[in-house]
């Protein structure tokens, strides 16, 4: 099956397809070439969704709310306008991606089943607008006289286009919208949306805006529906609010889901079975929707990654595979040196926290903490479970604003910062847990980390530039150096959730050094570690340390804290109550009384 | 006694368990000591039904459960804490020792229970009306043990009691376990990632890597130097694809 699987996505195999294809047009009968076109507009429908739903996490029960606005848009600048069919189309989807764009505003605020019913709601608001707007879309009796293909009445610019020529437009659109895709998904953007998937928080910490993401990923799933809603009118010349219904939004999501969400090539395998599976049940007659059903239900039982599950093809998200023969052979290093030319050496602080006070609805988790972090040094946070600790880098990353305080990094106060705006800063952070991406691999994870340092655009992602390559490339051989550093090379292309819970933690701490951090907290990292993890740890630690990153680690390990940390400083209910070296800290009473306790030393 | 013979124990193509044999006996606090993904987990999980052993034999006092469904086995007495602090967040931490009380059909009085439970976390009783989710770690831990113990079982399963938690509540929750299992015929089977901690408690050891026991002895045993050097060799970073 993978060999099957590998052939059937293979580059060069999709190129000699379509090629015969479209030769084979000219052969074939007009209601087969007609079958193929719907095809390919099946397939840009279920690549639009999964990039919303499969790839950016966002559920869409309206999708055919994008598809009819692109079809009505396009019909009616033709037909009412004469604007030229190449801009018409273009129009719609442009349109449509406006519209997705704005959707995102109130969609990007809610999340699961509200998040489904909005889109629910949304299909259906454009649904009744087509049905209502009678002098618009002719209302439920539908606008005819479309110009099209099929009845050979639509033109470019006095050239009439056939049955068999559209086809051939249609595929070399769906191959550019494929290409362009694949290369865009790859990217840094590709993993932006699927971060903000997996974990909006997570995402943010490596300065990744949910909010922006989201819009992107409305705004072009919603223009590649809208550019098949824009060819389906020209096809077949009769729009009516009927072919635009919750049923063919609830098709879409299925044909995604069939296929296999997150898997571009799946998406293919999905439309292809949906287009033609209805036109073989017509035989059962008055059983046909019983039969579709029981299709789907043994589909999503047997199948719960799809078709492309079964052919385990499985969409990678960086350009490894095709950049692979660039090494240029010198030595990357993993990190850049940081000196104190932007304030902050070794005698003034890189980062100074005032007077941090933290409240939850009364309920008090830091009452006015003061520490100064500096280049090159690392500080140990310890205390009692609930004593504040991961409040405060919860408060200095941005996903808290504080009651009260200020945070003066690099000439400014941060308090209050959205977590992205932080971590673009430069100030990085890891969590209890660790939140990676279990589908990505080690090497994409670790990639992930990088993110705020891509300067390429969207565009130029997606057309795969020579700068968007020579970016990709560098960090990619950052990544290995620290995949060297960390001893992770041997699971470099190992999916992260198949690897054991050490693993993952070290992986997650080289994807905060990816990011080449100023600032980088660490909590708990050595949590659940073995001895032999803990080692690796340590000297990663040390050595984004010797790059001049300020560290802070909170941890319950004193042996690990004692090999690294110069300064620790010990919380008790949100207050410090102990600042200094560890020998110093473990003999200190209240440290003793609120902390270690008598067991500790004894086995220290 | 709880006997495990031969048990082998697997996630599809994914060996975790493989053929393990040991012996928790009363009175007496085991420690199932291993690297992450060396199986300790897996085995714990086999013991209380919640995945099904692939083959070999569990025995509580003579009697072969190995087919039979986790909710009996939890009639027989095995509770089972598992790993990643599974309460219910929402409610009061007084509702969950309420739920954790009608999992099993209740004997005695819930109001001993409670007086019992508060007695040995007494912070518990200062929060018994604080959501579980707003816990810190350390009473979370300290309330999913009283939810466990609630019913006094005789077979105590205990995944990774420490982690991530100070080490106050460390020796806290350790005192707690010690006596537990001092009282009556109780079998605690604990699994830890550090020897050096789980002997802090453990009366015998058993040495976990890739599925297979490497290594076992009391306590006296273990903590030797000799011990001490091979198990950290045994200990060291887990391989995967193996």
């Amino acid at each position: 099956m993978k060999q099957l699987g590998q052939f059937l996505t293979n580059s060069w195999t999709l190129g000699a397809l379509a090629i015969a294809l479209a030769i084979g047009a000219s052969y074939a009968d007009t209601g087969t070439v007609q079958m193929w076109s719907f095809v390919v507009i099946n397939i840009l429908l279920a690549q639009s969704i999964n990039l919303l739903t499969g790839i950016n996490g966002q559920i869409s029960l309206g999708h055919a709310g994008f598809f009819a606005i692109g079809a009505y848009t396009s019909a009616i600048v033709l037909k009412s306008w004469g604007v030229p069919f190449p801009i018409a189309v273009a129009l719609a989807g442009g349109l449509a991606a406006v519209v997705g764009y704005l959707l995102a505003g109130p969609a990007g605020r809610v999340r699961e089943f509200y998040l489904a019913m909005m889109s629910l709601a949304f299909g259906l608001i454009v649904y009744e607008l087509a049905r209502e707007l009678r002098g618009v879309t002719g209302g439920v009796m539908g606008m005819r006289g479309i110009p099209s293909s099929q009845i050979g009445t639509l033109q470019i610019f006095g050239w009439t286009i056939d049955t068999i020529t559209y086809f051939r437009i249609l595929l070399a659109v769906l191959i550019v919208a494929m290409l362009m895709l694949r290369n865009f998904v790859k990217s840094h953007y590709g993993r932006a949306f699927y971060a903000v998937h997996v974990s909006e928080i997570a995402a943010g910490s490596l300065g990744i805006s949910q909010a922006a993401t989201k819009r992107a990923a409305y705004a072009i799933s919603g223009g590649l529906a809208g550019l098949a809603g824009g060819f389906y009118a020209h096809m077949i010349g009769y729009l009516t609010p009927e072919s635009f219904g919750l049923m063919r939004s609830v098709e879409i999501l299925v044909m995604s889901i069939v296929g296999g969400l997150g898997s571009l090539a799946g998406q293919a395998f999905g439309a292809i079975l949906f287009t033609y599976l209805p036109q073989k049940l017509q035989a059962f007659n008055d059983y046909q929707y019983i039969v579709y059903g029981l299709i789907l239900v043994f589909i999503f039982t047997l199948l719960p990654k799809g078709l492309a599950g079964l052919l385990k093809t499985q969409t990678r998200y960086s350009k490894f595979d095709q950049l692979k023969g660039m090494d240029s052979g010198a030595a990357v290093a993993p990190l850049s040196i940081k000196r104190g030319d932007e304030g902050g050496d070794a005698d003034t602080p890189l980062v100074r926290i005032e007077n941090i006070k933290m409240e939850f609805s009364g309920l008090r988790a830091l009452a006015g903490v003061s520490l100064d972090l500096y280049r090159g040094r690392i500080t140990a946070l310890v205390g009692p479970n609930g004593s504040g600790k991961s409040t405060l880098v919860n408060v200095v990353s941005g996903i808290y604003t504080p009651t009260a305080g200020s945070i003066h990094y690099k000439g400014q106060d941060i308090a209050g910062w959205p977590a992205h705006r932080v971590a673009q800063a430069g100030i990085t952070r890891t969590f209890q847990d660790p939140r990676n991406v279990p589908s990505f691999t080690v090497r994409e994870n670790i990639l992930m980390g990088a993110h705020r340092r891509y300067r390429h655009s969207a565009i130029a992602a997606a057309l795969n530039t020579p700068q968007a390559k020579r970016e990709e490339r560098d960090f990619l051989l950052r990544v290995d150096a620290l995949m060297r550093a960390a001893g992770l090379l041997d699971y470099a292309d190992t999916i992260m959730s198949e690897l054991p819970y050490g693993i993952q933690r070290l992986a997650e701490v080289a994807r905060a050094l990816a990011s080449d951090p100023e600032l980088l907290f660490l909590d708990e990292p050595a949590a659940g570690l073995s001895e032999v993890e803990s080692g690796l740890l340590a000297a990663l630690i040390r050595l984004a340390r010797d790059h001049g990153v300020a560290t802070m680690i909170i941890d319950h390990h004193m042996d690990f804290l004692a090999e690294l940390a110069e300064e620790v400083i010990v919380f008790e209910a949100g207050e410090e109550i102990y600042r200094g070296d560890m020998d110093g800290m473990r003999a200190n009473p209240a440290v003793i009384q609120a902390y270690l306790g008598v067991e500790e030393l004894a086995h220290a | 006694m709880l006997e495990v013979r031969n048990l082998q124990v697997s996630y599809g193509a994914i060996d975790a368990v493989r053929g393990v044999s040991l012996t928790a006996r009363p009175g007496s606090i085991t420690a199932l000591i291993g690297a992450n993904g060396a199986g300790k987990s897996s085995l714990m999980r086999a013991i209380s039904g919640v995945t099904p052993a692939k083959g070999g034999q569990i025995l509580l006092d003579g009697k072969d459960i190995t087919r039979m469904p986790p909710h009996e086995r939890a009639r027989m007495g095995v509770a089972h804490a598992m790993e990643g602090r599974r309460i219910f967040h929402q409610h009061t931490v007084e509702e969950n020792l309420i739920t954790a009380w009608h999992f099993r059909k209740p004997q005695g009085s819930f109001k001993a229970a409670l007086e019992s439970v508060y007695g040995n976390f007494p912070i518990l009783e200062q929060r018994r009306s604080a959501k579980a989710g707003t816990l810190s770690g350390g009473q979370q831990q300290m309330l999913i043990l009283s939810m466990a113990t609630l019913h006094a079982p005789r077979f105590v399963l205990l995944d990774e009691p420490s982690l991530g938690l100070a080490p106050i509540i460390v020796s806290q929750i350790f005192e707690f376990i010690k006596g537990y299992c001092a009282q009556g015929d109780r079998v605690v089977l604990l699994s830890e990632q550090m020897a050096s901690l789980a002997l802090r408690v453990a009366d015998f050891g058993y040495v976990l890597k890739h599925g297979q026991i490497v290594f076992e002895g009391t306590r006296e045993v273990l903590t030797s130097d000799a011990a001490a050097e091979l198990s950290s060799a045994y200990l060291g970073a887990a391989k995967v694809k193996e």
